[in-house]
């Protein structure tokens, strides 16, 4: 049987193929279009997916799509009619959207299935896509399952727990009641762009002092006893689909940094950051500890944009309660498509849980040949390394302090290169991630980059006692070690193993 | 700033001569920046085993949750355990 999971709606468009149960290959359009988070529909990743997997469009059983235009048309409606003034851009932006979202696909639908057999298709819920995919792709058996985004149709979280090939929801917070939603303000503050860069705003937290706004902060969102999510809306304008910020936001806060990339730092954008970081954190790890304690559960699986924080992340390792928690390489949109494809494999069509998405490096990948023919055609001084000697001469490189870049075997999918794809540099030299930020990835000088350590090492370098093979778990550097790896401690000492 | 990661040898090329990167290794082959500089593979392979800092790794230390320099006091490189291993 052969499902093809598609995700295209919100960002991260991305498709895959699993048959029989069996992930064999995803592949997110950006990196087939090179435009960053594209939200074009995927159709050159659906080809390249059918070609990796030998499959011809007829011979798909399924479409899984991670959303469901209709849901929830209703209560949008009536949010609609209660905002007043506001009600015509929500209404046009939300019709314009929901326009687009079906016809994308129609228009691809019919292109593709001309005569012949015609594949089912099944629209997913958003967040059902992001918790329950994740839990049957995950090594549990039972978990306790929370998502958390932005938004999807409406709803913005997924409270529950999973057990075999059933998964229940507690509750679900609607819009405009979103973690990932508020914390797109302070992205926009700092001068990045919202729904992409959330990760730099996590990145720039350390350098702030989060007292400075953390009381008000509080305030503006949080937890309730009944783990559902508060938040002030006064001092944002997303709920009507306009800007982020409020006047308020800028009142209480002060002048947004610019939005270039070299634009100063102000004490107050690095504040702003700390104190949504600290208490982004203190809200996941409330949800976690009421779920923990509600579910008995020893584990937790996490999905969603927000769950990409791997410092919130590493902090529900070491406090929730939980032993481990399980997290898609792609928590974002883009593992939707594999999640909407494993909803429909075993909730909808009821087959067995047997296979764990522990695997990156789902891709295309490219042989010696073809590389050999593409240096020659561009007429590169090229060595042929045996794989014996692959390694060695790289590390030796490495070692000299030249920077690599390191292309092998199947691509990863995610939005972090986790060693098929990646700059590789020594550690160990005090200006190489300076050197990096500004020769190589021409980017923000405060960002860190992320240690790789064979997972027998990990103790000896790192205070981390969970395998994090997807770079979602951010851990401390053993303080002993600092000095001894300089590229890898971020400012407060951690690192992004 | 804001390229998707490269998928495709082209994008690896392109990628490689538009940034700071030293050395492109794609597949089982190692292209360098400007031509003749780059090494013979058996001598860069000399360096990597000559110059690293001594591969002394006491096997028992590896066990030991308390981390441990080698006997010079100079860090060990993760790879050299590996080209250690190898050569």
């Amino acid at each position: 049987m052969n499902i093809l999971g598609i995700n295209y709606i919100y960002h991260d468009s991305t498709a895959c193929v699993v048959k029989d149960g069996k992930l064999v290959v995803s592949l997110e359009e950006e990196r087939l279009n090179r435009e960053k988070h594209t939200y074009a529909f995927p159709k050159q990743a659906i080809e390249r997916c059918l070609e990796i997997a030998g499959l011809t469009a007829e011979e798909i059983d399924h479409i899984a799509i991670s959303f469901r235009p209709d849901l929830e048309r209703p209560r949008k409606i009536v949010y609609a009619l209660k905002l007043g003034p506001k009600t015509r851009t929500f209404s046009s932006k939300e019709l314009g959207f929901a326009l687009f979202a079906t016809r994308a696909f129609r228009l691809w639908f019919d292109a593709t299935f001309t005569k012949g057999k015609k594949p089912k298709v099944h629209f997913v819920p958003h967040h059902l896509s992001h918790a329950a995919g994740s839990f049957f792709v995950s090594p549990y058996e039972s978990a306790a399952l929370l998502s958390l985004d932005g938004w999807g149709e409406w709803a913005t979280t997924f409270k529950g727990v999973g057990r075999g090939t059933t998964v229940e929801c507690f509750a679900q917070d609607l819009f405009p009641y979103s973690l990932g939603a508020v914390y797109e303000a302070p992205t926009d503050f700092c001068g990045f762009r919202t729904s992409y860069d959330e990760g730099k705003t996590m990145g720039l937290a350390p350098l702030g002092n989060p007292d400075t706004f953390s009381g008000i902060v509080e305030k503006i969102f949080w937890i309730n006893e009944d783990m559902s999510v508060g938040v002030d809306l006064s001092y944002f304008d997303f709920q009507h689909y306009g800007p982020r910020c409020s006047k308020k936001f800028y009142e209480t806060f002060g002048q947004p940094r610019q939005k270039t990339w070299n634009a100063r730092f102000e004490q107050h954008h690095l504040d702003v950051a700390a104190a949504f970081q600290k208490q982004l954190e203190e809200c996941v790890l409330k949800i976690a500890r009421q779920l923990h304690e509600r579910t008995q559960e020893d584990y937790l699986v996490i999905s969603g944009g927000v769950t990409l924080n791997s410092v919130a992340n590493g902090r529900l390792v070491r406090e929730s309660g939980f032993e481990d928690l399980y997290v898609m390489p792609a928590a974002g949109d883009n593992g939707t498509a594999i999640g909407a494809a494993y909803y429909v494999y075993n909730s909808i069509l009821g087959q067995p849980r047997t296979f764990v998405h522990d695997d990156p490096y789902v891709g295309t990948e490219y042989a010696n040949d073809t590389i050999q023919k593409l240096l020659e055609e561009c007429k590169l001084e090229h060595h042929y390394l045996p794989d014996d000697q692959l390694e060695a001469v790289t590390a030796g490189l490495l070692q000299s302090g030249q920077i690599v870049g390191w292309f092998q075997g199947r691509m990863e999918i995610g939005p972090r290169a986790l060693g098929n794809r990646s700059i590789l540099a020594n550690p160990t030299l005090p200006d190489m991630k300076d050197r990096i930020n500004a020769e190589v990835k021409h980017r923000e000088a405060f960002r860190p980059f992320a240690p790789s350590c064979p997972i027998e090492d990990t103790p000896q370098y790192f205070e981390q006692h969970v395998a994090d093979p997807f770079m979602l778990k951010v851990c401390r550097v053993r303080p002993e070690r600092q000095a001894v790896i300089p590229a890898v401690p971020h400012v407060d000492g951690t690192a992004r193993l | 700033m804001g390229e998707p990661i490269v998928e495709s040898p082209q994008d690896a090329i392109r990628c490689f001569f538009s940034t700071g990167l030293d050395y492109l290794v794609l597949g089982n082959y190692i292209v360098g920046k400007q031509p003749g500089i780059l090494p013979d593979a058996p001598a860069v392979r000399a360096f990597a085993t000559s110059r690293s800092p001594p591969i002394s790794i006491d096997r028992e230390a590896v066990e030991d949750p308390v981390p441990v320099l080698a006997a010079d006091n100079q860090p060990c490189l993760l790879q050299d355990r590996e080209v250690a291993g190898r050569s």
